[in-house]
């Protein structure tokens, strides 16, 4: 298992936040992690890096690529090179006034301690791989220059610069048009399977998740409601709470079958 | 004649500097809208949906084209309190972050006093009044004492839509109002404006960018794409027929049975091909 979270418990003061959550994310697995505003869905993924709240007290087990994540050093490693995390708003991850190359380029240089133009060359190749043109001129844009489907291809092709094995997807692509959602997750996928990544993804949308993901679990006020298989989440949604949610989204009417015309 | 609102030849085109032509966000763009229907206007970033809803409630002026209410052009040059007045009660907008429009010093009973007290709703009134919105967009009177951040996302939606129906307009624009909420509080938004327009007879103009979501409230449906309507119709032919190869490339884009990522992207690319300059 690439990602293994074992019955994880997860209290603020006196707010339980994540109870028994247990999540497991093989290699070249997507895995959705399905729930509302504040079911706990951000803080599970957070807590597998051990990005917890300050104070927040945990139990239960993380482990990532057999990594125990108790030890510090071991969680600094993780974090640096094992996994990737990317966000809703590439705006808010890349500081508006660097340039898109100084930004991308940060775990490399200033944590890995390469050189600067080596890691341009290799931030230009993945730019490359994400469906990006003109890299030269891109790198010394600034964030404001880009469209938000641009700068989310920028934001993960600075996530896979270290080569992770695990990439944790946090509402990526739900701030983007329907079709530049498509188009990013088309080209997740690819790199994925390139790869041979395990990606958590998390969303809010049922659908999506469904459609998507290998694996599916529901969350609700902090606890695991329901795992499924993606395909059969809206086939045979064996679970009282899916079922509200799946129902809760509007669905589209049939369309007519189209005429061919002669 | 009984248009509650013509749109006709409506334009508008943000320059990038005084002398180069920049972007034409809205293009040509007419509609008209009868008592108490509802239209969705649906298209991606960038497609001018939030441009024409901006135009309609006076925040951006239209470079050509006019807007009527009630048969009555829009003019741009009228000034004073009577005519702010009345414009408010031909239309008002609801935007998708209620945060960004509610004040957060004000608790709900005083934001919405301050609105009927500025359209001189007589003062022994105001009471009744407050208590009839609070009834109408299903809150709690208890929540009068709030304040924004003590209110849930659906909540604060119920307040900016309660605000916006206090002087009783004629029309309400409504730009991406459930995009950032939860789809079990969406599905209950959806339901009270569909109430709303039963009970008032206001008309709406639901600005979205989800099909499905414009499906549940609307009567038809204005599909734009780069600042042109591409299609326009009733909103069952819309969304079982569509006609214009961008509505249909955008139904088949919303994740689905059998939707995979990778096809629609072939769909964008093949349809960037034929449309995009």
């Amino acid at each position: 298992m690439l990602l293994s979270i074992e019955n994880l418990h997860l209290s603020v003061r006196d707010h339980r936040i994540l109870r028994d959550v247990s999540v497991e994310v093989a290699e070249g697995e997507t895995v959705g992690l399905v729930g509302e505003s504040g079911s706990g869905k951000s803080t599970t993924a957070r807590a597998a890096l051990r990005l917890v709240p300050p104070g927040a007290r945990i139990s239960g087990g993380i482990t990532v690529c057999g990594n125990n994540m108790t030890d510090p050093a071991v969680v600094r490693q993780v974090r640096r090179t094992t996994a990737a995390m990317i966000f809703q708003d590439p705006r808010s991850v890349l500081n508006p006034v660097r340039r898109i190359g100084d930004s991308a380029t940060e775990r490399l240089v200033h944590v890995q301690g390469m050189a600067r133009a080596e890691a341009r060359t290799r931030i230009a190749e993945l730019l490359v791989e994400v469906g990006l043109k003109d890299t030269e001129r891109l790198l010394r844009c600034y964030p404001h220059q880009l469209s938000g489907g641009m700068l989310q291809r920028v934001v993960i092709a600075a996530a896979l610069i270290s080569a992770p094995r695990l990439l944790l997807a946090d509402e990526a692509t739900s701030a983007l048009d329907v079709t530049t959602q498509a188009e990013v997750l088309a080209l997740l996928r690819r790199l994925q399977q390139k790869r041979e990544m395990g990606v958590l993804f998390i969303t809010h949308d049922l659908h999506l998740a469904a459609a998507y993901c290998d694996r599916v679990y529901v969350m609700k006020d902090g606890s695991i409601m329901n795992h499924q298989k993606g395909s059969e989440i809206f086939a045979n949604p064996t679970e009282p709470y899916t079922r509200a949610l799946a129902d809760a989204v509007p669905v589209l009417p049939e369309r007519d079958p189209v005429e061919v015309r002669p | 004649m009984t248009d509650v609102v013509r749109v006709t030849g409506l334009r508008k085109a943000f320059d990038v500097t005084r002398r180069t032509p920049g972007i034409v966000a809205v293009e040509n763009l007419s509609f008209r809208l009868g008592k108490a229907d509802a239209i969705g206007v649906v298209g991606e970033s960038g497609s001018g949906k939030s441009t024409l809803a901006r135009m309609l409630v006076g925040l951006t002026r239209p470079d050509a084209g006019t807007i009527e209410f009630d048969g009555r052009v829009r003019e741009w040059r009228e000034r004073g309190r009577l005519a702010r007045l009345r414009r408010a009660k031909e239309v008002q907008m609801v935007f998708q972050d209620p945060y960004g429009s509610l004040d957060r010093r004000l608790t709900v009973e005083t934001a919405l006093r301050n609105v009927l007290r500025r359209h001189q709703v007589d003062s022994s009134a105001v009471g009744t009044r407050i208590a009839e919105l609070m009834d109408s967009v299903g809150l709690e009177s208890r929540l009068l004492a709030s304040r924004p951040h003590q209110l849930s996302g659906g909540q604060r939606q119920r307040v900016a839509i309660a605000k916006a129906l206090a002087v009783e307009p004629a029309v309400l624009v409504l730009d991406e109002v459930t995009s950032a909420l939860d789809v079990s509080v969406q599905a209950q938004i959806l339901a009270l404006l569909t109430d709303i327009r039963a009970r008032t007879g206001v008309s709406l103009i639901f600005v979205s960018h989800d099909l499905a979501v414009v499906g549940k409230v609307t009567d038809s449906i204005l599909v734009m794409y780069r600042g042109q309507a591409v299609e326009q119709g009733s909103t069952a032919d819309v969304l079982r027929r569509p006609q214009h190869p961008y509505t249909e490339m955008l139904l088949s884009s919303a994740p689905g049975p059998g939707w995979r990522p990778e096809r629609v992207a072939e769909l964008r690319a093949a349809f960037a091909v034929v449309h995009d300059r």
